[in-house]
Order: structure tokens, then C-alpha cells, then sequence
């Protein structure tokens, strides 16, 4: 199977203060389709830098990062991206909020309302659609994240510590839905990329995990994980891939 | 079980990821270790096994915590199901069965936020009515029981 995005030898590095600082060296290795790839490893390691070029927020200094065999060289929109921080605008409400991200498609108003409204249901937000961003919970405010971030059917999701400034129980809800979003078939995307420092985390939701070093971040190891889901958090099988992850990055 | 729970006390999102958490452990567990596994106090812990247990979603017996056929069968569900068993626990709910009976006298059928404030203070004697405000709409809004609009500060039923 043709791989959907290839990174050859991407190195990142910048300048601070006259001193160079080699963020990312070496970085090898591809995502086909239907793949959940986690990229792990320790705070400052470049994992969201890495994020970034494959986005195309950000340029890499050596090396290349291809999309469908196409360098990437500017944001594609095939691909979102949903931070750690949510950046919904305040004074719309959560079904503009969702709309927005298919205004620049060009769709008729009641196309995109209805593509946004099928999207709001599908994240467990039915009842909030005329609900303003201050009044969500935190989790309620990632799920337009996301909402918003899907609605325009992208092919590629990628996903920056997303659960990482939550409540647990409520990042837990979270995880579980993410799950249900994933095996949905009639919900894109093909691929997600997510960035996590929480191995945990990695280990439940991803099929593959990419292990970077401290910095400059290279690839350490990479994991397959063919357990079914849903996982048992609290399985030998899982608890041996944790193991196995965390010796690698201490 | 704590008679006087009339109200939800914790998010929406912290009660359905506890009971995922619960559901995970397999059997019993004390409340202590899942605190202690979670890394949070028994203060944080405490009022989302109060609202849980207000469902009916899991028993708490000498400090044990088990899923009810109820919770089990929560849990399961997709996203379409849980709300419509939330919305069913809601409709039980003293709470949302006041709000329902004063919405229901008014001519409007809307009751304004401070006059919801005023209920709460009057069920609530001793807490802040704000929080619980924020929390009872998010139950509401999610169950899809009640609608709620920031702009005129009306509660609504569905």
C-alpha cells in the first residue's frame, strides 16, 4: 500500500542567541491508511514541531515531508489539526463555531448547517448547539475542537496533546469517544496523527507509536500494537508495550 | 446512599469517564485505589460516585464501587443511547422536576437564570449556586431536557 505521508530525513534546527539548536535529526518513516499513529516522547523532544511540518506550519531544515508523494510546503485541506488549547471563537456559538470550518468551501448555508449539525451529533454535543464557548466545560469545548475539525472530512487528523490540560475523567470520556469516532465508518479520517507525553494514552488509542528521543528528537523505536479495541487498560499485554516504551525514552 | 442528593454535583464528561474508568477495573473497587490510581484526592473522587450513584449507575457499599445492571448497560451504549438514558435519569431528577413544574406555570414556558438561582439557593442553602447552575444546564442541555439561551438568559424545556 502507497504510503499517504513520508517523512525522509527531516531535521529541524534554529538559531537562538547565535547558538544553533538542533530541535529534530533523522526523522524516518511513514503512515499508510486507516492508521492511528501516536508519536511519543519526552517534553521538548520536537514531537509538536514535527506536527507542525507535517501540517505545513512549519518548514523543515533538512529533509522532506511528502504528502501523497507531493512535498508538503504549505497547510493542505486534507488535513486539521486540534491543539492542546481550543481557539473557538467566543462570540459565535457552538454551531458556528462548527460551521466555520466550511464556510471557506464554499458550501450553501443549509449544506454547511447541516453538515456542521450531523458533526455536532456525531461528537455527543446534540442540546449545545446554541451554547457560547464560555459556558462549555473543558471537554465539551475540545469536542467542537474536534467537531470543527472534522467537518470538513478531511483525510488526515492530527492531534497535539490533545487531552493533556483536562480533568483525567473527563480526558477519559474523551479517549473513549475518540475510539468510537475512529471505528466509525462513516466518519473520516483515514489517518490520525497524535502527540502525546502520556504513554498510556498512546498504548490505548494508537496501532502504531513512533518513540522519540530527547533532544534532538530522532526516532528511538517504533511499536506495533495489534491488540483489539476496545482495550482493557489494566491488560498484561498493555501493561508489557508501557514497559517496553518507557525503558526506551529513560 | 445519601437521601439528600437532588442534583448532579459533578460535569457530564467526569461522571460518564469515571464509570468508563469503573467499567475498566472489571469488579469491585475501592474508592481509596481508584482515587490513589487516578492521582486525585478523595475530595475530587467523592461527588462524581455521589452524582453516579444519584443515577443509579453504580452501588456503594463500605466503600466499594461496583457498576449497577444500569451503569453496565450505560456503558455499552453508543452516544445516541447514553442520552437517551441520561435524559430518562434526568426526568427522575428532583432538580429538573422543579425546574419542569415552575417553567410549566409561566406563560412564557422560560424561566430566567436568576430565578433558577434563586430555586438552587433555596435547595443549596450552604453552596455555591453559580457552579451548580453551570453544572444542572450542561446535564440538561446534554440529556436533552432543557435549552438554554446566554443571549436572553432563558431556560426552556425541550
Amino acid at each position: 500500500m502507497p504510503a499517504v505521508l513520508e517523512l525522509k530525513n527531516i531535521g529541524k534546527e534554529f538559531y537562538q542567541e547565535g547558538k544553533k539548536i538542533k530541535i529534530l535529526e533523522d526523522i524516518n518513516f511513514t503512515i499508510e491508511e486507516h492508521e492511528f499513529l501516536a508519536i511519543v516522547g519526552p517534553a521538548g523532544c520536537g514531537k509538536s514541531t514535527l506536527l507542525k511540518i507535517i501540517m505545513g506550519l512549519d518548514k523543515p531544515t533538512k529533509g522532506e515531508a511528502l504528502y501523497h508523494n507531493n512535498k508538503i510546503n504549505s497547510v493542505d485541506s486534507n488535513m486539521s489539526i486540534i491543539f492542546h488549547s481550543f481557539a473557538l471563537l467566543p462570540w459565535l456559538d457552538v454551531l458556528e463555531n462548527v460551521e466555520l470550518g466550511l464556510e471557506a468551501q464554499g458550501m450553501k448555508k443549509e449544506v454547511r448547517m447541516n453538515k456542521a449539525i450531523r458533526m455536532i451529533q456525531a461528537v455527543g454535543l446534540e442540546g449545545f448547539e446554541n451554547a457560547h464557548p464560555r459556558e462549555l466545560s473543558t471537554d465539551m469545548k475540545q469536542r467542537v475542537s474536534i467537531a470543527r475539525a472534522l467537518v470538513t472530512d478531511p483525510e488526515v487528523l492530527l492531534m497535539d496533546e490533545p487531552f493533556s490540560v483536562m480533568d483525567p475523567l473527563m480526558a477519559e470520556g474523551l479517549r473513549e469517544e475518540l475510539v468510537s469516532l475512529w471505528e466509525d465508518k462513516y466518519v473520516k479520517p483515514e489517518i490520525i496523527l497524535m502527540v502525546t507525553h502520556n504513554i498510556e494514552e498512546a498504548v490505548y488509542l494508537a496501532d502504531r507509536i513512533i518513540v522519540l528521543t530527547q533532544r534532538p528528537g530522532s526516532v528511538a523505536g517504533e511499536f506495533e500494537i495489534k491488540l483489539p479495541r476496545p482495550r482493557k487498560k489494566r491488560s498484561k499485554e498493555v501493561y508489557k508495550i508501557i514497559d517496553a516504551i518507557t525503558a526506551l525514552i529513560a | 446512599m445519601d437521601k439528600n442528593i437532588i442534583l448532579p454535583k459533578v460535569e457530564v464528561g467526569r461522571t460518564i469517564g469515571f464509570l468508563e474508568i469503573l467499567d475498566d477495573y472489571g469488579s469491585k473497587v475501592d474508592i481509596a485505589k481508584i482515587a490513589a490510581d487516578l492521582l486525585l484526592d478523595l475530595d475530587d473522587v467523592l461527588p462524581v460516585v455521589d452524582t453516579a450513584e444519584m443515577f443509579n449507575f453504580i452501588k456503594v457499599e463500605d466503600g466499594d464501587l461496583t457498576l449497577t445492571k444500569s451503569g453496565l448497560e450505560f456503558v455499552i451504549q453508543g452516544i445516541r443511547g447514553r442520552k437517551k438514558i441520561i435524559n430518562n435519569c434526568l426526568n427522575n431528577t428532583t432538580v429538573f422536576q422543579i425546574i419542569n413544574k415552575e417553567i410549566n406555570k409561566d406563560k412564557e414556558k422560560s424561566m430566567d437564570k436568576e430565578e433558577l438561582l434563586s430555586i438552587l439557593r433555596t435547595l443549596l442553602p450552604d453552596t455555591e449556586v453559580e457552579n451548580a447552575f453551570r453544572i444542572i444546564l450542561e446535564w440538561g442541555r446534554h440529556g436533552l431536557v432543557l435549552r438554554y439561551d446566554s443571549e436572553d438568559s432563558q431556560v426552556r424545556m425541550i
